[in-house]
């Protein structure tokens, strides 16, 4: 059984907040906030930040402190101490299943941050105009047109590095490992965030004539609130969404990390530091670098088109580093701060979607914290390979859909109605308040047994069953259903929309128009048949851990410790 | 920058800052003690 434990409550809360600080902080927030009623937007997700995020983050913190009393630092074995069916232990293997392959795909771009930063650092991006920063890219990732192949020697060799990292850092353990790591990653992803935000701030076209606007003017374009937008439905759900991927919830590593904690220990106050400093990191920081220095050299109206998807990946990635340019000597400094700020938010994720498939190891097979190590290495490969190989449109975001966005909400739902309807809301609140300087306002346990569940499953329903809602030829989604409800107007015909899992179980994002060519053709069918094959893979992985739990727990059962 | 851009920003930032800060202060100085298995992960980290 792991003896391990933090060094320090600080330390636990970086390494928590580490876990929760991703690439979609500084990525997608200042996007979805943008495009969905800037800030206006903030209300919806403050809403969401109280009655989706903390909650859910007390759920699981309790959870893990709970389970880790009896020795299971896993979700498998922390789910089935709380629930009596033996089914339990078998949803707990979404919080296996969940951050290995979510890790197959996210040490990858992980990877992409280190190679950016270092080739800023070096110069390399010096001179660079826009076209060049996106061959660069194509080139790491091996991309080419009209084919399901992405190979690229050098790109395949930095993942190789950073799963070799990932592992090695893993394999010193809680304190010496992760907790290190947060404790230096994350204030140098403050310090580096800090930096460029006051800098892009004071972007100004009188003292700077390669800018065409003033990065306030970016910043107006993240804040100014569009009040109209609240009464979309879609806003509502675009900052739920938001809220809960941005805290790591669901995904089983919150529950590992708090499962080291010892039973006096203060959740309630742990658990509101971790989100508080996420958002911090999100909204303060995230909403102040992206958008404002983008729009300042690209004008509002480039910038619109860019993020109209909801993400600044492309703008990050594919245009930054020949903005950065503009800074003279500054640029291959400021090149490796923000590519090093993405490389920090990302290693202190994805250390934290290795150590629950290692507790698992370490508890239920006896592995050694070096052992379990190399096996998540090894368990990876399978999975990252593919990645690796293939456009990001098969398997990458194949993982990313299925692992990353849908199972985490199905996790959620189902570790909420075990909490608050099986373990018993009485039971469970007593588990918040036990250790807590502080009480959790009375108001949480109403929302937790009642609100968070209900509104989980709406999510659920949203994303299984959404609709295109195709008006004048864009997808509005569900939008023109809920607005005929109130206007009489007819809605359009149902049809699938490729964002959602029925649409996306029938390919419906791989429609192609009348027009496409033959070799586009080719193309599609191709990347159909990769996703078949991608879906198996995730199936077979699934069974693979579920074989495992099933075959732990026959072990406990014959050592008498079931 | 718009004046209501401006409002919404600064108290959201101030929300998020205060909240932070406040939960950092009483995490820093709760005066919890740690356990024994605590104390010695510690000792550990800072003789790396």
């Amino acid at each position: 059984m792991s003896k391990e434990r933090w060094a320090s409550r600080l330390g636990l809360v970086l390494a928590m907040a580490g876990n929760a600080v991703g690439l979609g902080n500084f990525l997608r927030f200042p996007a979805e906030a943008a495009r969905n009623g800037g800030g206006a937007f903030l209300i919806p997700y403050i809403v969401a930040l109280l009655v989706l995020g903390l909650p859910l983050m007390w759920v699981e913190w309790s959870m893990g402190r709970y389970g880790g009393q009896f020795g299971h630092h896993s979700a498998p074995g922390i789910l089935q101490s709380m629930g009596r069916s033996r089914l339990w232990k078998y949803f707990g293997v979404f919080g296996l299943w969940t951050n290995l392959v979510v890790a197959a795909y996210y040490l990858y771009v992980e990877s992409w941050c280190l190679s950016y930063a270092g080739y800023a650092i070096g110069g390399g991006f010096l001179g660079m105009e826009q076209a060049d920063v996106k061959n660069f890219f194509d080139e790491l990732v091996g991309n080419k047109p009209n084919s399901v192949w992405a190979i690229s020697a050098w790109g395949m060799g930095i993942f190789a590095v950073c799963i070799v990292i990932n592992v090695y850092i893993l394999s010193r353990g809680l304190a010496k490992g992760i907790e290190l790591v947060a404790k230096v990653g994350m204030p140098l992803l403050i310090l580096f965030a800090a930096i460029l935000a006051i800098r892009g701030l004071t972007i100004n076209p009188t003292t700077d004539p390669e800018a065409v606007t003033s990065a306030l003017e970016g910043l107006n374009f993240v804040w100014e609130p569009k009040f109209d937008s609240l009464s979309n439905p879609a806003v509502w759900l675009a900052a739920a969404g938001q809220i809960f991927f941005t805290l790591s919830i669901g995904l089983g590593s919150i529950h590992c990390y708090a499962s080291y904690l010892r039973q006096a220990d203060d959740v309630a106050l742990t658990g509101a530091t971790t989100a508080w400093t996420n958002e911090f990191c999100e909204v303060v920081l995230g909403g102040t670098i992206l958008l404002p220095i983008a729009v300042a050299y690209l004008g509002l109206e480039s910038v619109r088109g860019e993020v109209a998807g909801g993400s600044g990946f492309s703008l990050g990635f594919m245009v930054f580093p020949s903005l950065f340019n503009k800074w003279g000597w500054f640029a291959p400094v400021a090149g490796f701060l923000w590519f090093g700020l993405l490389f920090f938010a990302a290693i202190t994720s994805s250390l934290a979607m290795g150590q629950p498939v290692m507790a698992f190891l370490q508890d239920e097979f006896g592995f050694t914290r070096r052992r379990s190590a190399i096996a998540f290495g090894a368990l990876l490969l399978p999975l990252a390979i593919p990645v690796a190989i293939l456009t990001d449109a098969s398997f990458q975001g194949e993982f990313n859909y299925w692992a990353g966005t849908f199972a985490l909400v199905v996790f959620a739902l189902a570790e909420t109605i075990l909490f608050a309807w099986i373990f018993g809301m009485g039971r469970g609140w007593a588990e918040i308040a036990r250790g807590a300087e502080h009480k959790v306002p009375r108001v949480f346990y109403f929302v937790i047994k009642y609100v968070t569940p209900l509104l989980l499953f709406v999510i659920l329903l949203l994303y299984t069953f959404q609709p295109a809602g195709m008006v004048e030829g864009k997808e509005k989604g569900w939008e023109p259903y809920v607005e005929s409800l109130f206007t009489g107007k007819s809605p359009p015909e149902w049809e699938w929309s490729g964002s959602g899992m029925i649409g996306k179980l029938m390919h419906k994002d791989l429609a192609l128009p009348s027009t496409a060519s033959d070799e586009q053709r080719e193309y599609m069918e191709n990347l159909k048949l990769a996703r078949t094959v991608d879906r198996a893979a995730m199936v077979l992985t699934f069974a693979f851990f579920a074989t495992l739990v099933y075959w732990a727990w026959r072990k406990r059962r014959a050592e008498g410790r079931a | 920058m718009e004046l209501s851009a401006w409002i919404f920003m600064l108290a959201v930032w101030a929300l998020i800052i205060g909240m932070t800060g406040y939960c950092f202060y009483k995490l820093m100085f709760s005066g919890a003690d740690l356990s024994p298995e605590e104390e010695q992960a510690r000792e550990e980290f800072h003789t790396l």
